[in-house]
């Protein structure tokens, strides 16, 4: 007999995908693996960046087709040729990226396409929002107003909005993407009620979050991912955590980091920040960054990390407190000052705010420092390319040629790209906004290296990461923040992964001073 | 909430009567039936092109042929009405069809073959400006008089201009707009990657629009030859950029997904009113456009305050 079908008794899996293939131009998303959800299951779905998870989601959405491969749903084998179709089958899902509309309402949003209507097809919109009330009630999500703009809500309403809008079509599979990453603990306590409920149902809810701990007693199965590959399915109360990140990365996990020294407080560090106030983003925020220090925030996404990096580096206007650089007050406004004060941005999304796409990697390189080799407005090509060689050599570009357009590099290397027109400037102080997502491990583990390096020759860094791995073994202290605010430092030995966790996820009920010690 | 969703329409609910008045103060006939008639029969072919514009502009696109498509139905209808009631019957039907297929086309090409909506409706403008020249070589043709006056001519004291366009309003726009269908070309232009993903047929929702566009322009063509009673290749060319300028007016951006017809509507009679306005004040006609072009620029101004006004450059920069 079967040795999986002994395993799982009688039972037959709801959901199934079975050698799944999708391959994206030269890389391998998927590479024939496997995923299958039981009635009454809650199925977490682990792996590291870039493992497939979400490729996986998107095929049993309806919204890639697979290469190769099948999807059973109750056995019997199905195709989606769009979301529409696997929407019809029972499956709804909450997706990483949110999939809603500003400018409708709360309301109009849960029951977009399945809205109820009446004479001649005219919505009900009395109905619609008496329906969406009870169904929010239902939740327990009640504090959200079915009339209120989604453009308004906040980033955890927003993902509220998008679980209550997969569930308004009743689904027999619910598939969460990372749509809980800014719900308070409240609200993820409550979430787990409701797909504790759903389970009971008799549905299948397929679970993908980084916060392995908090789902851990909510789970019954998990399956790991890595580099494409199914690796390890398995009830939930055999694998611990250690094992699961092990399979995640497919090592034990060494620390592949050594334990950084702390950097001595000066009396006039590199950066110091006092009283920054971003109106309801920041408030008032101080912080300082010595020489030769590289300092992390953490906290769940969307606490104002972002936006400190931008304001310190002068994307916001009339910003609030004082910023000094090297001991003198800098004036603060517009990016030019930032980079005259020798702040470096690596931004969030390199494609639109970091590189010009379908320019040369050359004229990507040397964008910031173009005056310098410049006289009476036109470039000097000869010291352009000797500028732009000697950045390629230093960070390990590879390209064939530096005329190739920079999309034609893989994302790590678009990313040194920007690296290396910040160092071109001179620039001090550099701040990396989650300057590894989406980026292979190879490449991650010489960005590491880089930034070790730009600490060692006496720079200052602000690192943001979403991976709380690399605060812990990147930065010598680690700022969390909550709603705009720092709400606890760890460094030494009270710096661990699972203290950012925590600082990250239960600052919202401590005190600030409670946090702080 | 119903307020924030007319809010956009606002500037255009406020500037209209304003304008209505500024007139009566120069001309005090136009506060009556007679008048009425003048201004209804003077704005009622703009407004339906609004309407045209405004169904692409919800998906996020923009109609450069709503003119041109004017200008071949008022070319067709005044070749080939004749005297009968059959041949007018027919000529009116065969316009709406042309029309509705002709945006339809557009919509499908927009919609499948994932050409951007600007180039795609600047061909069409060139082959439907072709084709009226075809049909109708020199300016003439002729029309029925029950046709002129019944969309020209007054019912009481309401002209039946405004009568055309209201119908127009609650048996199209309406049934339509607030259908699932029309929710889902809001929600194209809103977010077409959440359009996507939430299930909704996005391809059907862009050809609706476009189609619906070819329609309302058809029926702004056969209003313009009830009209002038006669036939003019190339009288449509001014009717996209005006639609343009009035749907902008009329608080719907051209970022899509947002906006009620009633802000179009209105800010088509204000702009055809601010003409006659300008004429009746001794204005050279040369200053009306340097006027509506400053208009245009206030409004737009107005309404990206917000997001001008936003701390975050990249947002400003984004606006």
């Amino acid at each position: 007999m079967d040795a999986t079908y002994a395993q799982e008794g009688h039972r037959r899996p709801l959901l199934a995908a079975g050698g799944i293939v999708k391959r994206f131009g030269g890389t391998l998303a998927l590479d024939r693996a496997d995923l299958a959800c039981f009635p009454r299951e809650i199925h977490a779905l682990h792996g590291a960046n870039g493992a497939g998870k979400s490729t996986m989601v998107k095929i049993l959405s309806g919204i890639f087709a697979p290469d190769t491969g099948t999807i059973t749903l109750r056995g019997q084998p199905v195709s989606f040729a769009n979301p529409r179709e696997a929407a019809s089958h029972g499956i709804g899902t909450v997706f990483q990226e949110l999939s809603l509309f500003a400018h409708m309402t709360v309301a109009e949003n849960v029951m977009i396409g399945r809205e109820p209507t009446g004479l001649l097809g005219r919505i009900a919109s009395g109905k619609l929002r008496r329906d969406v009330q009870i169904l929010l009630e239902r939740l327990k999500i009640t504090h959200l107003d079915p009339d209120a703009m989604v453009a308004d809500l906040s980033l955890a309403d927003r993902q509220l909005v998008e679980i209550a809008k997969a569930l308004a079509g009743d689904p027999g599979v619910l598939i969460l993407d990372e749509g809980t990453s800014a719900l308070a603990p409240r609200e993820v306590d409550r979430l787990f009620a409701i797909l504790r409920h759903l389970r009971l149902e008799g549905r299948a809810v397929i679970f993908i979050s980084h916060r392995m701990a908090e789902a851990r007693e909510l789970v019954d199965r998990v399956t790991i991912f890595r580099n494409g590959q199914s690796v390890v399915t398995a009830p939930m109360q055999d694998l611990d955590d250690e094992a699961i990140v092990e399979h995640m990365l497919g090592r034990r996990v060494e620390q592949s980091f050594e334990r950084k020294a702390g950097v001595p407080p000066s009396v006039t560090p590199l950066l110091r920040a006092r009283g920054l106030t971003v109106a309801d983003r920041i408030k008032d925020l101080d912080l300082t960054l010595e020489a030769g220090e590289v300092v992390g925030l953490g906290g769940r996404e969307g606490q104002g990390q972002g936006d400190l990096l931008l304001a310190l580096f002068g994307a916001y206007r009339r910003l609030g407190g004082r910023i000094e650089c090297r001991g003198q007050p800098i004036r603060t406004g517009t990016p030019w000052r930032g980079k005259a004060a020798g702040i470096a941005l690596i931004p969030e999304d390199r494609k639109v705010q970091g590189l010009l796409q379908p320019m040369g990697i050359l004229p990507n390189l040397t964008l910031a420092t173009l005056p310098r080799f410049a006289r009476h407005g036109l470039i000097n090509r000869g010291q352009e390319d000797a500028l732009a060689g000697n950045l390629q050599d230093r960070l390990a570009i590879k390209a064939a040629s530096l005329r190739l357009p920079v999309r034609s590099l893989s994302g790590g290397n678009q990313q040194k790209v920007v690296l290396a027109k910040w160092l071109a400037t001179g620039a001090d102080i550099f701040l990396f906004y989650d300057p590894t997502r989406g980026i292979d491990v190879g490449t991650k583990q010489s960005f590491y290296r880089l930034i070790e390096e730009l600490a060692a020759t006496g720079k200052a860094v602000l690192l943001y990461s979403t991976e709380t791995a690399e605060l812990v073994g990147l930065c010598h202290r680690v700022l969390v923040m909550n709603d705009g605010r720092i709400t606890a430092e760890l460094k030494g030995d009270g710096l661990s992964e699972a203290a950012i966790i925590q600082a990250g996820a239960s600052a919202g009920v401590a005190s600030p001073e409670r946090a702080l010690h | 909430m119903i307020l924030t969703r007319y809010r956009p329409a606002l500037l255009a609910l406020i500037g209209l009567p304003l304008i209505i008045i500024l007139y009566w103060t120069q001309q005090p006939l136009i506060l009556s039936s007679f008048g009425a008639r003048i201004l209804a029969n003077q704005g009622t072919t703009l407004a339906l092109a609004a309407m045209a514009q405004m169904a692409v502009v919800l998906t996020r696109g923009v109609d450069l042929s709503v003119g041109a498509m004017v200008g071949l139905s008022n070319a067709i209808a005044a070749t080939y009405m004749g005297d009968s009631l059959t041949s007018a019957t027919l000529t009116i039907i065969a316009v709406l069809l042309i029309g509705t297929a002709a945006g339809a086309l557009n919509g499908v090409i927009v919609a499948v073959g994932r050409i951007q909506p600007i180039i795609v409706t600047l061909a069409s403008l060139y082959i439907y400006g072709g084709l009226a020249l075809l049909v109708l070589p020199e300016p003439g043709g002729s029309v029925p008089d029950w046709f002129a006056t019944g969309l020209t001519d007054s019912t009481g004291p309401v002209p039946n201009g405004l009568i055309f366009l209201l119908a127009v309003i609650f048996l199209v726009w309406l049934p339509i707009m607030s259908s699932r269908l029309g929710r889902s070309i809001y929600a194209v232009g809103d977010n077409e990657g959440a359009a996507y993903v939430s299930g909704l047929n996005v391809v059907r929702a862009k050809i609706v629009a476009y189609a619906m566009s070819g329609l309302l322009a058809a029926l702004a063509g056969l209003f313009l030859t009830a009209q002038t009673t006669s036939g003019d290749a190339t009288i449509g060319s001014g009717y996209t950029l005006n639609s343009v300028a009035a749907v902008v007016f009329g608080g719907v951006p051209l970022m899509g997904g947002r906006g009620v017809v009633l802000g179009p509507v209105l800010a088509a009679y204000f702009l055809s009113i601010i003409v006659s306005v300008l004429f009746a004040a001794g204005i050279s006609p040369f200053y009306q456009s340097v006027v509506q072009g400053g208009l245009l620029i206030i409004v737009l101004a107005a309404g990206s305050y917000r997001a001008l006004s936003s701390p975050n450059w990249l947002q400003v920069l984004r606006a």
